[in-house]
């Protein structure tokens, strides 16, 4: 309102009033003055309409009084970053190609189903397993292990292994058996004779495997790693101790 | 004697593979996927997993995964691509003519072209290792 009264008055004007400058802070001039109260224009209070434009349009909500407070004492602030947080379009998810982590717990993509919880389909991997590891360790079981093999057999895999729980702060799981099919940071699955899927974990249990008719006894509590990254890691030989 | 050691030496590095341990474990890990895929066709999760300690190992040593494996593998599910049991394969003549994998469970697409003449890099018969070693030993005079 007021500022449009402000333009009208600054247009130029007669002959007369040339000579008069109106800049757009100054004051109205008189003949409007005079006619003030019938049009309605009345000075406005400080600042009223700078804070209500700012509360409009200052984004961050907790703090907006002081945000105002600031802005009011003159310190310069630049509006122009302030930028607005990205949501990802249904497009954006599409270009995706790959799923992301939480996609995968959802969808379930590595949950062995009930039906495939079967001894007999696994016998195969661990022959395959039994094959690896011959191929992988190169040794003669007559001479037993050296130093450097051991250390083979912590970066080998265990994916289809025949594992058996010897020692275990929980008692319960002392003796089970069972093909290995996962291996997470921190736990074993493995399938038992009678079909069943058991998840064991790594921690504070002693694990026994056989390796080409020798018995190797494995702590779970140096195995603690995602089992990819098991082949990177390189291990410090440490005191064992036990449970 | 040292004819003999020296041929000996030369047979070792010849045979030497950087990072052979893992390069064991991956081969391991995509025939267990293979097994465990042949064995009941529709247990995928496992053979999935695999799939994806495999690319894990490869990703964290930096290793390369020849592109004979790495085309038989969905990107997106980590779902080993069987031609019939767990994609559709099929040929498109629109654009360019080229061949059109589908992976069934993600319908995540992979596209190959078919052009004449086409070389993958991987293939090319200077970048092979054997012969890479062959020359090495060549111009040390270790070969014939």
């Amino acid at each position: 309102m007021t500022s449009v009264n402000k333009e009208a008055s600054m247009l130029p004007s007669t002959s007369k009033e040339a000579a008069v400058y109106y800049g757009a802070y100054n004051d109205l001039p008189e003949e409007v003055n005079k006619y003030k109260e019938e049009l309605g224009i009345e000075k406005p209070a400080q600042n009223v309409f700078v804070e209500s434009f700012l509360r409009r349009t200052v984004t961050s909500k907790r703090r907006v009084d002081q945000e105002i407070r600031n802005i009011l004492s003159a310190k310069a602030i630049v509006m122009d970053v302030v930028k607005p947080k990205k949501v990802p379009t249904e497009t954006s998810m599409k270009q995706r190609k790959s799923l992301t982590a939480k996609e995968r717990r959802q969808l379930k993509i590595y949950d062995i189903k009930p039906d495939h919880q079967k001894y007999t389909i696994y016998e195969p991997l661990h022959y395959l397993w039994k094959d690896y590891i011959r191929d992988y360790l190169q040794i003669l079981p007559e001479k037993g292990f050296n130093k450097q093999t051991l250390e083979k057999l912590l970066k080998a895999d265990y994916h289809g292994c025949i594992i058996k729980v010897t020692k275990s702060k929980c008692p319960s799981y002392v003796g089970t058996t069972g093909i290995v099919v996962q291996e997470t940071k921190n736990v074993f699955k493995i399938i038992t004779k009678d079909d069943i899927l058991k998840t064991i974990p790594k921690v504070n249990t002693v694990f026994c495997v056989e390796v080409q008719s020798l018995l190797v006894t494995l702590y779970g509590n140096h195995l603690r790693r995602r089992a990819s990254e098991r082949s990177v890691k390189k291990f410090k030989s440490k005191p064992t101790i036990d449970l | 004697m040292t004819k003999n050691k020296k041929g000996k030496k030369a047979e070792k590095r010849k045979y030497h593979v950087p990072n052979r341990e893992a390069f064991h474990r991956m081969n391991f890990l995509y025939q267990a996927a293979h097994s465990t895929l042949v064995q009941n066709p529709n247990n995928i999760e496992l053979s999935r997993f695999y799939i994806a300690t495999m690319k894990t190992i490869a990703k964290r040593l930096v290793l390369r995964i020849d592109p004979s494996v790495k085309r038989t593998i969905c990107k997106r599910c980590h779902t080993l691509l069987l031609p019939g049991i767990t994609s559709t394969v099929r040929m498109r003549a629109k654009r360019e003519r080229h061949l059109v994998v589908t992976c069934i469970f993600c319908k995540q697409v992979k596209r190959f072209l078919t052009r004449e003449g086409h070389q993958l890099w991987s293939e090319k018969p200077e970048l092979r290792l054997d012969t890479q070693i062959d020359k090495q030993a060549a111009d040390k005079g270790l070969l014939p």
